[in-house]
């Protein structure tokens, strides 16, 4: 258990740490904002100012969101499975080719090989406003809409996957490959006992953010998805807003609460790998 | 050896979803895109399979995508040929459709049908969906500004509610005198919707004035006639030189009492109710006229009637069951008992749908007090007509509205400017109209 | 007679030796490319045909609803000769990107050092900061739109009328002189996202011998910083960089929740903004792509001046 405060604390450091605590602070504000609202009744979060905190905590509007839930007509453990399938399936399949991928444009030779990562790379530079319509023209033609398909194929041909894996492992030392390669390893052996190895807080850090922004994507869904079998939870939680009257403000918060609490989860868990040092950096000789 | 089981796991589950087939529409199976709140679809659901299905044999399919639902899904639905029979959302989506050929001409489709089918609607809730002669969408569930005032503050100070708008300009330094306030229509300044705008606030005065936004033709803008500066420099003017506050927040204002007397759409009801209750003032806050303009010798209460908008795609499927559905639909028997499962999922909204006689009964029985005022409001009042180009009016209105009240420019000036560039938008989309498109 | 024979043999052999060679070289470069396989098949079906189509509707007329006219290069003519918006959107999209793309970069490496530099909360202090990017931006948008609110009652009018400051509420979101001031704050807020987490577990490379030994030989944290640690750190750098630029010039959601669509006299008109507003407003999907190929050159071009920079490889 570390100290909180360490013992050789200098005035800049401390100075460093204040600043990083309100800087703390004042970036959860909002979110704050967000969680509380889905624990307030309908009267505290029609006040303005809106209040951070809330003053007579209550359930009433997890309640009523499992209520409208339950009238859907489709069962919500299917939603709910859907969602998983989707980000699970992100981040396995995104980190297994990235990885792949990137092992191969960091460290391997060939021709075409700079060419090929600039068109990975500019893959993030067209604005998906635009690239929405021939994607939906694709998956049409392929008889891919309506499918899993349809809402994997987005994140899983992003770019940042792959680009993210090629930094990471551009710096390993060479002699690490060539000396597993001089004990006779196979290619797929170097990859896997060297590279693989070294890659854990990489693979952290895009698990985090793949299952963030697959788990949070509202437009694949609604525009690739036909049938309602296989919408997501971000499309379901928007349904529960009548914008039409403040009834189910309420309920909408508890939701946007609740879609929240996996990804954070995921955040807490993957981390460690990514803050703390790591007992073998891999870079030592 | 647990990732590989885990990787061959997932590449089973996706090779099986694969297989996932989209169900083909049936015949007899009506196909409705709702964009509303998947709850709201349900008064309707139930409705169709108690009366409809059994009377006609023939299903419907409604499909709930969320008030939020961005409008490319329907767009690249009638793209790829995979469009639902009917479609219920916003009431500017059906024009730019139907200008590109995507929606049916109700009223060349099914003529006298049609035209029997209209009567029993108020007369204004179909402008927005008259474009040159065709009839290509039907209105729904409406809103349109009143007075609301709080009783109790109101009689305590001894003053009349307003009728035209010169009371209200006597008032307004009599309310200000006690440290309250007159607020129009809260919220549009800084309003991000398309239906919420300086344009859509502007209706009351425009069209008391016996402006229009556009002329009879639909080509060019109307705004820079007499009328429609008129209205604009009043309008303008509550603001620049009356200090009506451009922004207000009611929760606080209600809740302080600092709001005796203001402008706002009647959607707002339930919630001013709710927050006054919960200041202990339930039972104050009343319904009235909104303020007029003598015109000719009669007192022109119009306001502006935005409502959600229903329409038949081109590439149906079931075109002639549609309309059948349709039928049903606005008959006496099923809008009412579909009214009255909304009332339920949503009880104080002052519901009023287009059948004149359901919104009638409904109002008068649920709401004796506001009934009569909402019902004359609404048979006063109309909303925007449907033109190409129509998308830059609000805009280029909104831009002169800003620069006149936060930017001090001249009324007139502003909007002739304004209008310069709308007509500049129209002629382009015309001509793109007569070049790609016809 | 012997020495042709042996010169013969020599060259065969060495002939041969080259031939292997360059079919060791051959399979070596088979096996890169299998590597790189299964992700580019996927990224080919579903990215590069999409650009691709993208990039040829840019020169049609194309309304969604009908099939692409073939107009030429009419629609990148128009867009420098006939449209002030874009310019405009131009002129905004610039304005904005060149303060918040490399603030928000430093702002992001910079927070990343720190919290690797303190010894405590370290996992608190990193979640605190990345917890805004974990929400959407719509649900955190009442709070914002509160801050900005323009009446009295408004975070920032309250405070600063309060203190004297100001005496009429100042509308934040739709005056013209605040707009963009106001979602540049905003996204600065937002921007300790993917960038600052890699950052993050980029440092936690860095060799510790490497920090020690610049501290033996006198050098202070901050020198350390620049000195040691950015070095190793260039790969790191060009990713966030390169997703620095590509966030900055795609700015547009955001800018709609808080100064509204289109923002009053387009002060927050941004390149993506025009593009939208071609694409779904009016319908011409063809022009919007257009502007799109524009955008993607931009950011290209500066992304390949950021691989320069950055690159670690003397290449």
């Amino acid at each position: 258990m570390k100290r909180l405060i360490p013992r050789d604390l200098t005035p800049s450091s401390a100075i460093i740490f204040v600043s990083l605590i309100v800087g703390s602070v004042l970036s959860i504000l909002p979110i704050l904002y967000m969680a509380s609202t889905a624990f307030k009744p309908l009267s505290e979060i029609l006040v303005y100012p809106p209040r951070f905190f809330v003053r007579q905590p209550t359930l009433v509007n997890f309640t009523e969101l499992n209520y409208v839930l339950g009238k859907t007509i489709t069962p919500l453990s299917r939603y709910i499975f859907n969602s998983v399938v989707v980000s699970g399936g992100t981040v396995f399949v995104s980190i297994f080719i990235a990885t792949l991928a990137g092992y191969s444009l960091a460290k391997r030779n060939f021709p075409g090989k700079n060419l090929i990562f600039l068109i990975i790379v500019s893959g993030l530079m067209f604005s998906p406003h635009v690239t929405l319509i021939p994607r939906y023209m694709i998956l049409k033609r392929f008889a891919l809409l309506d499918s899993y398909w349809a809402l994997l194929l987005p994140w899983i041909s992003g770019s940042y996957g792959v680009f993210l894996m090629k930094q990471f492992i551009e710096p390993v030392p060479d002699e690490l490959l060539e000396a597993a390669k001089i004990d006779g390893a196979s290619q797929w052996q170097i990859f896997r006992r060297v590279i693989v190895p070294l890659c854990k807080p990489a693979w952290c850090t895009l698990s985090i953010f793949l299952f963030m922004w697959s788990w949070n994507d509202y437009l694949s869904p609604i525009i690739f998805v036909k049938s309602d079998a296989m919408y997501t939870l971000p499309v379901i939680i928007d349904r529960v807003n009548s914008v039409v009257s403040v009834d189910r403000l309420g309920a909408s918060a508890a939701g946007s609460f609740l879609i929240t609490v996996p990804v954070v989860i995921i955040f807490l868990v993957f981390q460690k790998y990514v803050v703390e040092t790591m007992a073998h950096s891999g870079l030592k000789g | 050896m647990k990732k590989i089981t885990l990787y061959v796991a997932l590449a089973a589950l996706l090779a099986f979803s694969l297989s996932l087939t989209v169900g083909a529409a049936e015949k007899g199976t009506i196909n409705v895109w709702a964009f509303i709140a998947e709850e709201h679809a349900g008064p309707m659901i139930q409705e169709a399979a108690r009366t409809f299905t059994p009377k006609t044999g023939l299903k419907v399919k409604y499909t709930a995508l969320g008030y939020t639902a961005p409008f490319n899904k329907i767009l690249l639905a009638a793209a790829s040929g995979d469009v639902p029979d009917m479609v219920f959302a916003q009431p500017h989506w059906p024009m730019e459709l139907y200008s590109r050929g995507a929606v049916v001409d109700l009223k060349r489709e099914f003529g006298a049908e049609y035209d029997k089918l209209v009567s029993t609607f108020f007369p204004g809730s179909l402008t927005a969906y008259d474009y040159v002669g065709a009839r290509f969408a039907l209105p729904h569930n409406m809103w349109t500004p009143v007075t609301f005032y709080t009783k109790d503050t109101v009689d305590q100070m001894g003053w009349q509610i307003p009728n035209t708008w010169d009371d209200v300009r006597a008032l307004i330094p009599k309310i200000k005198g006690q440290k309250m306030e007159f607020i129009y229509r809260p919220g549009f300044v800084t309003s991000a919707t398309i239906e919420f705008n300086a344009a859509a606030v502007f209706m009351p005065f425009l069209f008391q004035h016996g402006g229009d936004f556009f002329t009879q033709d639909g080509l060019k803008s109307a705004l820079d006639t007499e009328e429609a500066i008129a209205a604009f420099r009043e309008f303008t003017e509550l603001f620049t030189k009356h200090k009506v506050p451009l922004e207000a927040d009611m929760n606080a204002m209600l809740k302080r009492g600092e709001m005796p007397i203001m402008v706002n759409n009647d959607t707002n009801t339930q919630w001013m109710r709710a927050v006054l209750a919960s200041a202990g003032r339930g039972g104050v806050l009343k319904m009235a006229h909104l303020p007029g303009t003598m015109r000719g010798g009669k007192l022109d209460r119009a306001g502006d009637l935005y409502s959600w908008s229903q329409f038949i795609m081109k590439g149906a499927k079931n075109k002639k069951e549609t309309w059948e559905y349709v039928k049903w639909y606005y008959s006496k028997d099923a809008n009412s008992a579909i009214l009255k499962g909304w009332a339920k999922l949503i009880p104080g909204l002052t519901w009023k749908l287009a059948v004149r006689e359901v919104a009638e009964e409904f109002l008068r029985s649920n709401f004796p007090d506001e009934a009569q005022v909402l019902l004359d409001q609404v048979s006063a009042s109309r909303y925007i007509r449907p033109v190409l180009g129509g998308f830059s009016m609000p805009r280029f209105l909104t831009n002169a509205f800003n620069e006149v009240t936060l930017k001090g420019a001249d009324p007139e000036e502003a909007l002739r400017r304004a209008v310069g560039e709308i007509n500049k938008e129209m002629a382009k989309k015309q001509k793109e109209f007569t070049r790609f498109v016809y | 007679m012997k020495s042709v024979v042996a010169e013969k043999e020599l060259s065969g052999v060495l002939l041969s030796a080259r031939r292997s060679a360059r079919l060791r070289a051959f399979k070596e470069h088979i096996v890169s490319y299998l590597f790189i396989a299964p992700y580019f098949s996927v990224y080919l079906f579903f990215v590069v045909l999409a650009v691709g189509w993208a990039i040829y509707l840019s020169f049609t007329y194309y309304n969604m609803l009908q099939t692409p006219t073939w107009v030429g290069l009419e629609n990148y003519i128009r867009l420098f000769t006939d449209d002030p918006v874009f310019l405009l959107s131009l002129k905004n999209t610039f304005y904005f990107s060149i303060i918040t793309g490399p603030l928000g970069f430093f702002l992001s490496l910079f927070l990343a050092w720190l919290i690797d530099e303190t010894r405590s909360l370290r996992k608190a202090f990193t979640f605190a900061f990345y917890i805004p990017s974990m929400t959407s931006a719509v649900a955190l948008s009442v709070v914002w739109l509160y801050v900005f609110a323009a009446d009295k009652y408004g975070f920032l009018n309250y405070f600063l009328a309060k203190w004297g400051i100001i005496t009429q509420p100042i509308i934040w979101l739709r005056d013209t002189r605040t707009t963009l001031l106001c979602i540049m704050v905003v996204s600065l807020w937002m921007s300790m996202g993917v960038g600052f987490l890699v950052f993050t577990a980029a440092l936690q490379g860095v060799p510790k011998e490497l920090k020690e030994s610049g501290m033996i030989d006198g050098a202070n944290k901050l020198q350390q910083f620049i000195y040691i640690t950015i070095p190793i750190l260039k790969p790191a750098l060009l990713f966030g960089a390169v997703m620095a630029t590509v966030n900055s010039f795609q700015i547009f959601d955001l800018a709609q929740i808080l100064a509204g669509f289109p923002s009053v006299l387009y002060s927050a008109h941004t390149i993506v903004a025009h593009l939208y507003d071609y694409a779904f407003i009016r319908f011409e999907m063809g022009y919007a792509a257009a502007v799109s190929v524009l955008l993607f050159l931009i950011t290209m071009i500066i992304s390949r001046v950021m691989m320069r920079l950055l690159s670690s490889r003397d290449a």
